[in-house]
């Protein structure tokens, strides 16, 4: 079996910014805990009413879980930018990990996020990594507190 | 009257009553496995005779018995063995050859032979039954009695047999069940009544009645026991029987790739509806989906793999849509869904909104991902008579119209609509009618240097000339002779008459051909160009062909091979309409293009729209620094002139200099040397 990443974006149905953390992040808890009985990991970025998702996994438990993702009413304008078949997972510690301009310890980083999203389109690997470096920097600032 | 004096004078009724009850359940039993036997083809139909023969014999022979072990002669009574088994030998081998008489294809053959043999069993049992009764006494018969103990078994027999035939439907038949009872009793009764018995002086007492009882049970048992055999092999037979039937019902009436009801399901259901509705049941809506691009996905990905996207077609529907509501696979990448309950358009539209947003997002199968899409026409029925035909025919009008508005939509059907099909129809039947009869005619466009105002050439354009319409515009006719297929050959003749007129022109004047994505495609254009020049004579550097950014984006692998054949003939080729589509600097890099044309949209708006001006400012700009020549279209005022004339726009054309004329105005406008503006 070969180990695949995708990476979507889509819009989120109710557009205030706040809840919209907030469903960001319970949805990537409540994906953390599936996912970890599958063997998937990946990170769930949530800015300006956009979701940007990485998953990482085996092709049909990423391929059911994507499917899933694609039969939730909680979002719209679902943009498949990427899915292949990947030496090695980006996120292999975070059964979902999430971003979001909520997050203590990345206040003043909503650029970076805007960022992400302006290169999900344009160049898949610089958002790939500047969303992995977001993760990081997030986990450290958890650490540090 | 015997007969009752004699049953009610001479028998134990608690005996009788056993004996009754063991009569009915035995009939009840043996008339379902009668009914089995007689319905039965093949082998089985011994195998239910010989259960249904025994359950039935055993279910006689017993009644006889008890009821005779509770007949009170007053006289000691004694059983030859032989003679009581022999009689229930025949109460089985009677009814059985009765039973299969009853399978005679003539119905009253079948009654009077089966059910009269039946009849004559049950009589034969109960006589060898009755010489095997030893009564230590004087006894006598009444022939009367016995005949007509005969008569009722043969006639209630044949009553049986006959109402067993006729029988219909799932009911227990209740009817052969009663006349089968009756045969038994009756003749039992009947024959009881022509037999006495006189005491002889001297001998023993009446019977041990407590040994006779206790037989009567030990019988009554066997026989119940016999009869519950052939009640549950009946039971068990019948329940596997409509398990079977459920599951052949389920595989009717379902798409046994996506386990969705399939078209016959789907009608019924509507029909179903449509009936209720008329009789003033609820209102619902009638949902057609057509998915858009599944054929290349069948045809790129294969068939096992189309397969796989269709049935999460269908999961994705069953969870788009509400509970109540049916969805149906009725064709290849055809869906269906009945909406119960519903006539709000607020209501339906969302629930369309909601089938259109599911099918559009990916599929993501076995390491591949395929982008489909659905169009989705809907119907309303409102209170009163609805006709189901009637709704599909609206439907697929809504459908249609869906798919005309650009696909990944809904449109709810209305009336003018059909208006308006019926109009497109017209219109396609006169196309092709046109091409038939040439009314194509080619016009053209002056094109003219910025700068010294001279003609450098003209765009060849196609004017339909319509017999029933007069002028139809290109804008209307294209699209739809692309979609029926006839824009090569419209294509081709105005390629050919552009050529043979621009040959008669002055050497230096080139000839423009628009040239649509379908013909690109055809991999046959640069071959037919190749004719064309050969055919006319026309210099390969005099002709250029326009084509619009559509044709690049489409397949570009192709077009890009397609183009580089052309441009190795040594024809121009420029892009039309530049700047409204997909506009992308990658395609001047990657496809041999020598020419620009900017869009008359922007020349429209200049001088005073800034974005216009600015764009027309960028795309003369990038045709000077790509080595490119730029065209100007639709230019109408002098200020337009001027800026695109600042702007450094090589070359222009527009009502401003000259309209589009015919082939005969232009090669003498052409000869004259000077456009009409210049020469006013």
């Amino acid at each position: 079996m070969t180990l695949q990443r995708l990476f979507y974006t889509s819009r989120i149905i109710d557009d205030d910014e706040v809840r919209g953390s907030t469903i960001a992040r319970r949805i990537a808890e409540a994906s953390a805990q599936r996912n970890a009985e599958c063997g998937i990991t990946g990170s769930l970025a949530y800015i300006d009413g956009h979701f940007i998702q990485v998953l990482e996994g085996e092709m049909y438990p990423l391929e059911d879980t994507f499917e899933r993702i694609c039969n939730d009413f909680r979002h719209r304008e679902m943009k498949l930018i990427d899915y292949q078949a990947v030496p090695a997972r980006l996120f292999p510690h975070w059964h979902m990990a999430c971003i979001t301009e909520q997050d203590e310890g990345l206040e003043g980083r909503g650029s970076s996020l805007s960022e992400i999203r302006l290169l999900s389109t344009l160049n898949v690997r610089e958002a790939l990594t500047a969303m992995l470096t977001l993760v990081d920097e997030a986990e450290a600032q958890a650490l540090a507190a | 009257m015997r007969v009752l004096t004699c049953l009610f004078g001479e028998h134990d009724l608690a005996l009788v009553a056993l004996a009754a009850i063991l009569c009915i359940i035995g009939s009840f039993v043996s008339v379902q496995l009668f009914l089995r036997t007689i319905s039965a083809g093949g082998g089985s139909r011994f195998h239910w005779c010989f259960l249904a023969s025994v359950c039935a014999g055993a279910s006689i022979w017993a009644t006889h018995f008890i009821a005779m072990l509770g007949y009170q002669p007053g006289v000691r009574v004694t059983f030859d063995a032989t003679l009581t088994i022999v009689s229930a030998v025949i109460a089985i081998a009677g009814v059985g050859t009765g039973l299969m008489l009853s399978g005679l294809r003539n119905r009253w053959l079948a009654a009077l032979c089966g059910g009269g043999t039946i009849g004559l069993a049950i009589s034969a049992m109960h006589y060898v039954g009755m010489f095997a009764y030893r009564a230590d006494g004087i006894v006598t018969w009444l022939p009367g009695y016995v005949a007509a103990s005969l008569a009722c078994a043969v006639v209630f027999g044949s009553l049986a047999i006959d109402r067993l035939r006729a029988h219909d439907g799932d009911r227990h038949p209740w009817l052969p069940t009663a006349f089968l009872v009756l045969a038994i009793v009756m003749l039992h009764f009947v024959g009881m009544a022509a037999f006495t018995v006189a005491p002889i002086a001297g001998f023993g007492s009446g019977p041990q009645s407590e040994v006779f009882v206790a037989m009567a049970s030990a019988i009554a048992m066997a026989a119940l026991l016999i009869v519950g055999t052939g009640l549950s092999t009946y039971l068990v037979e019948m329940r596997t029987r409509t398990d079977a039937q459920d599951r052949l019902h389920h595989i009717a009436m379902h798409d046994t790739l996506t386990g969705l009801h399939n078209r016959h399901s789907f009608n019924s259901e509507l029909r179903r509806k449509s009936h209720r509705l008329t009789k003033g049941g609820p209102p619902f809506a009638l949902i057609m989906i057509d998915l858009d691009r599944f054929k290349p996905v069948n045809d790129t990905l294969g068939h096992p793999y189309g397969d796989r996207v269709l049935k999460a077609v269908a999961t994705r529907l069953k969870k788009a849509v509400r509970e109540q509501d049916m969805v149906a696979r009725i064709g290849g990448d055809e869906f269906a869904v009945l909406a119960d309950g519903s006539s709000d358009p607020i209501v339906v539209g969302h629930l369309a909104e909601r089938i259109v947003e599911v099918l559009s997002r990916p599929f993501v199968i076995g390491g591949q991902a395929a982008e489909i899409g659905a169009s989705v026409g809907i119907t309303l029925t409102s209170d009163g008579e609805v006709d189901a035909d009637a709704l599909i025919q609206q439907v697929d009008v809504a459908l249609y119209h869906a798919k005309e508005e650009g696909r990944g939509r809904h449109s709810f059907f209305d009336p003018s609509l059909t208006q308006k099909l019926l109009e497109r129809r017209r219109l396609e039947a006169d196309l092709r009618r046109a091409c038939i009869r040439e009314e194509f005619e080619v016009f053209f466009q002056p094109v003219l240097d910025t700068q010294s105002r001279e003609f450098i050439g003209a765009e060849a354009l196609v004017r339909w000339n319509s017999a029933e319409r007069g002028m139809v515009s290109p804008a209307v006719f294209i699209p739809i002779a692309e979609e029926l297929g006839l824009v090569n050959t419209i294509g081709s003749m105005v390629l050919d008459r552009a050529c043979h007129e621009a040959v008669s022109w002055p050497d230096h004047l080139m000839v423009a051909v628009n040239v649509s994505p379908v013909q690109m495609m055809g991999g046959r254009l640069a071959t037919d160009i190749a004719q064309v020049l050969h055919r006319t004579g026309l210099a390969p550097h005099r002709l250029e062909i326009e084509i619009t950014e559509t044709a690049l984006v489409a397949d570009d692998e192709l077009a890009l091979r397609s183009l580089e054949e052309v441009r190795a003939l040594g024809v121009k080729i420029s892009l039309d309409d530049f700047g409204t589509g997909f506009s992308s600097l990658s395609y001047l890099h990657r496809f041999p293009i020598d020419r620009i044309k900017i869009d008359g949209s922007f020349v429209n708006k200049l001088p005073t729209d800034a974005g216009s001006a600015s764009i027309v400012r960028a795309i003369a700009q990038l045709g000077a620094s790509l080595n490119m020549q730029v065209t100007a279209e639709g230019i109408e005022t002098d200020d337009q002139y001027s800026f695109v004339a600042e702007q450094g726009c090589g070359h222009m054309q527009g009502f401003l200099f000259n309209k589009p004329v015919d082939a005969r105005s232009a090669a003498k406008l052409f000869a004259s040397g000077s456009s009409s503006r210049s020469a006013a």
